[in-house]
This record gives C-alpha cells, structure tokens and sequence, in this order.
C-alpha cells in the first residue's frame, strides 16, 4: 500500500510544481510589462509645455494612459490586459492583469474553466533638471 | 543434515514481500518524475534568461542608437549583448534576436521592440545531453527611445 501511496504524492507533488512555475511565469511576465509601461509613461507622459516654462514635471493622465497602453499592446503576451494608470506626484503606478490558465489544478476539484487572475503594479519616478 | 538446511535455505521464500517485483516499476515513475521536475525548471530558467537577454538588448539599443553611429552597428552590438547574456546565464544555445523597427527608425519617441528565441531540449540528463522535441522559448521587451534625449534625430511628438 506505501508504494502506491508514495507515487501518488511524487505525481502530486509534480503536478503543484508544474502549475506553481506556470503562475510564477506568468506573474513575472505580468510584472515586467508593468513596469516598462510605467518607465515610458514616466519617460513621455509628462507636460512638456509645463516643464518648459517651469522646469516642474507634471504628468498628463491621459498620455500616461495611451503610452501604458502601448507598451502592454507591444508585450505580445495573450490575455494581458492594461487595468488602470494612476500618477501620484512624481511616481506613475500601472496596473496590468494577466488570465493564467492552470494545466492540472482542475484534477483536484478546480474549475478548468475559472482562471485565475493576477495584478502586478509598477512605478517609476523622474527628476526635473 | 547440513546439505538440507541450505536447501531450504535457497528455495524458501519466507521473508519476501508480496508484491516487491513492482517496486522497480515505481522507481521508474519516479525517475521519470524527478526529470520532468528538473527540465521543467529548466525551461523557467530559460524563459528567465530569454527576458533579461531581450531586456539587456533594448536597453543598449535605447541608450546607444543616436545620429552619429552607424544602425548597423547598433543593431550587432544589441545582438551580441542579447547572445552574451544568455551565455552568463548559462545557456549557450543557438538564439535568435530579432529588433523591430529596423536601424534606420532609431529615432526619438519610436518604439524599440527586441524578440529573443531560444529552444530547450524536451529531456536533458546530465552529462550526457539533451534529446527530443525542444520547446520553443520566446521573450519580448519593448521601450521608447527617450524623447528629451541628446544625439537622437527625430522630433519628439511622443511628448504633447
């Protein structure tokens, strides 16, 4: 009886580890984007007639928001998607969230069909002259 | 006496355990296991060293394009940096790096999008090698050439 038990929990054991590097990827990645989003959003996405005139770097919400944007689009990583872009101060902050489909959680009772989400948050900071 | 005492010495079966022959077969299992856990960490280690290659070429594209140095040469060195990368992360495999848009497009504001693929052999054993189907890995970075830069042709219309 040990025997069967004991290949059942190395099965087992690879299966979490293969879906745990699948998420752990897949967070990663998410991660990533976010943060080039959020280091272009921070390169363009100011005011540039602002910074001229006062040397102060104030960011236009709705360029952060196209530049964020891009950068996901450019990703080229399937069920990414751009959440939302928000701009405290002199830091922009992007939020993506990315579908990960698991490969063998739904043998131990989950829905095959109800992915799992995740956010991954990013910020970058700029300095005037 | 003796002579009977080691007959039964060699066909007696007490001690064995029933069902023993299918401990080999369980140990096959967990070989085969054991190598799936290993070359499914290689291929994260992979996907790892694909990314920071990818991101390591556009970052040298973004900061070394500019109007006074050749594209072409940009375009090798970002190659070079992607391959060396790989190669410090221990993986010397073939790859492939791709920059998008080509080198007469370094200007301000564009885009630079680098693609690095690289494969990873299906099963690998120490010491000997790595044998069957590969998997494919790729891995995408993408960052603006910095509009307020110097050295970069171009008008900056990334900035409003």
């Amino acid at each position: 009886m040990l025997m069967p038990a004991a290949v059942l929990i190395v099965l087992l054991l690879g299966a979490i580890a293969v879906d745990a590097a699948i998420v752990y990827l897949g967070q990663r990645q998410a991660y990533n984007v976010a943060f080039d989003a959020a280091n272009d959003a921070v390169g363009a996405g100011f005011d540039a007639g602002i910074a001229r005139e006062t040397g102060e770097i104030v960011y236009s919400p709705d360029r952060v928001d196209e530049i964020a944007a891009e950068a996901v689009a450019a990703s080229s990583i399937s069920d990414l998607a751009l959440v939302s872009t928000s701009i405290e101060g002199g830091v922009v902050a992007v939020t993506v969230e990315i579908q990960i489909d698991h490969l063998f959680i739904q043998a131990f009772g989950r829905n095959a069909d109800e992915p799992i989400r995740m956010t991954a948050r990013a910020s970058g900071q700029t300095q005037g002259p | 006496m003796t002579r009977s005492h080691e007959r039964r010495f060699v066909a007696g079966e007490r001690g064995q355990v029933a069902g023993i022959e299918v401990l080999p077969f369980g140990l096959l299992i967990f070989i085969a296991g054991a190598l799936l856990l290993t070359n499914m960490w290689g291929v994260v280690d992979a996907k790892f060293a694909a990314d920071a290659a990818a991101r390591e070429a556009t970052r040298y594209v973004v900061e070394v394009a500019r109007s006074d140095v050749a594209p072409s040469s940009v375009v090798a060195g970002a190659t070079d940096v992607a391959r060396q990368t790989l190669d410090d992360h221990g993986r010397p495999l073939p790859a492939t790096v791709t920059i998008e848009p080509d080198a007469a497009a370094f200007t301000r504001c564009q885009r630079i999008r680098v693609t690095v693929s690289t494969e990873v052999p299906a099963i690998r054993i120490p010491f000997i090698g790595g044998f069957g189907e590969p998997f494919d890995i790729v891995a995408t970075h993408s960052e603006l050439i910095d509009p307020t830069r110097s050295g970069v042709a171009g008008r900056a219309d990334c900035i409003q």
